[in-house]
Formats: structure tokens, sequence, C-alpha cells
């Protein structure tokens, strides 16, 4: 299976607002798996910050500039059926749902990463002919609160 | 102290922290916390050392699940099988599906929102 890797930098996150998405390119059965997130912060003080991986219950329609992809070794697709977008490109914001990782940690010099046993992985799965469910492959890193600067990656699997 | 011997290396994730902890206190050096990842909803759940209860499996895909949603205990939804193995669509394993992704969390919540398939 295909890995990429998404990188961020500088994003700064405010209160609850979602800062960046993941999602499925098309509304069928498809899906990705996230197995590492890393989120690290620039602050100059102790500032905790709570962010957290939800899966979104409304995904956007279209969003603007996508983050480019990091191809993780040779053979992983130069153009994902994933795509990734933050929150200065939304054309329209996604709602997050229910939490799945809560990422607290303190940006000042604080990184917190989360690594997935293999087997054990996010998963992102779209709609499908056949269920009652909207678009759904798409899953939002979120800030709860705590106001930073942040950087950090999300390492995916397409399926 | 918790039976960690249930979980083989294999099944257990980890949140690392550097120079924090995960309640967002400052502290030098590498910390490290066990986690795993609930089969059906994919919520990742922290493991207490100081545990004493057994942990939630499904004996239909072999996953520790979750014990917040309702949804996760009243029948086996593989989402990574789903995703991964295409399982033809029908299948029982679809039932709760929807109901899962749209973030429900209870049966009476899915079937309020009509989210269980067949019913």
């Amino acid at each position: 299976m295909s890995r990429v890797g998404y990188a961020y930098s500088s994003i700064a996150v405010t209160g609850s607002e979602i800062v960046l998405g993941v999602r499925t390119t098309a509304a069928v059965l498809t899906g990705f798996n996230i197995y590492e997130v890393l989120v690290s912060g620039q602050a100059g003080t102790s500032t905790p910050v709570r962010l957290d991986v939800s899966r979104a219950t409304t995904a956007t329609a279209m969003y603007g500039v996508v983050v480019p992809p990091g191809m993780l070794n040779a053979v992983s697709d130069a153009a994902p059926a994933s795509l990734v977008s933050n929150k200065a490109a939304w054309t329209t914001t996604p709602t997050a749902g229910t939490s799945l990782i809560n990422l607290p940690f303190n940006a000042f010099g604080g990184i917190i990463r989360w690594v997935a046993a293999p087997g054990s992985e996010l998963v992102a799965i779209g709609s499908a002919a056949g269920t009652t469910g909207t678009t759904q492959g798409m899953i939002v890193l979120t800030s709860r609160a705590g106001s930073a600067t942040v950087d950090g990656h999300l390492l995916v699997e397409e399926l | 102290m918790a039976n960690l011997s249930w979980f083989t290396d294999k099944q257990f994730g980890e949140y690392i922290t550097y120079g924090c902890d995960l309640q967002g206190n400052a502290s030098p050096g590498e910390h490290r916390y066990p986690c795993y990842t609930c089969g059906h909803c994919s919520r990742v759940v922290l493991l207490r050392l100081d545990r004493t209860r057994d942990r939630l499996k499904c004996y239909t895909c072999n996953n520790y699940i979750c014990e917040k949603n309702e949804l996760c205990r009243s029948g086996c939804t593989p989402l990574r099988d789903i995703a991964r193995d295409h399982i033809e669509l029908g299948d029982e394993r679809y039932r709760m599906l929807p109901a899962i992704l749209a973030g429900a969390t209870s049966m009476d919540e899915a079937r309020r929102r009509n989210l269980i398939l067949g019913e």
C-alpha cells in the first residue's frame, strides 16, 4: 500500500477550530489509515495546548490548496487518493465529530507523537452505496484549547 | 497492577511526548504511554497501568474495543477489514458502519438518526 507523509508548518491554532483535514477523494468505499501523528510547538513560554484528531461528521465539498504529499518510499503513489488541506485553504469548513485521539502537550518546546501499533491505525473510510451515511472519509486535526503555533506531520497509508 | 500480558507488543500503540507530559505540564525528557486503538470505531485508548478490570475484546474480529461507545459493544464493525478487504455490501458487519462514521455513541441515538442499516 502506498504510504505518504503530509508535513505542515507554522499553523496558528486558537481556541476551538479545525486546523487540518485529510479526506478521501471520492464518496466511495475507499479509505486510508493514519498511523502516525506528530505535533510540535513553537511557543516561547509555557503554553498548554490541547489538540485532537477526530472523524469529520460532515466532510467538505471541496477545499482549496492541498498540502503536497511526500512519498515515503519509491513505490509510494505520487498522486495519492487522499487530500490534505489546512484552515487557510478551506472553502467549506468541515465539522469535527467524536475525538479519536487527544493530543495534549505544552507548545513551549514540547512535542507529542502518536504511533499506531501495526493493524491498529486510524481508519477513514468513504461511505458507499448501501450505507445511509454521507461522505465520511475525512479525519481532521482540531484544536480544542490553547493558542500556539505548531508544526508536525501525519503519516498516511492509502488503502 | 494491570495485567498487560493480555496484549502482545504488536497490539500496543504509543503516545510519546518530549518536553512535557500528557497533562501539558513542562517536563524534561521523553515520556512514553502505551495505548491501543478500538477495532471498531478507531478511538485511541490510553492504558492505565493501575487498571485491574479486563479490557473488552471482540471475539468476532479479535480486536480490543473501547468501552465508551455502545455501538462498539453491540456488534462487530471491523472498520479496518471493511476498508482494506472491501467486505461484500450487505454483510452484517456493515450494519452499524454509518452510525460509527457519523459519530453516534449509543443505539438510541443511532436509531433516532436512522443510521443503522436494515432497521
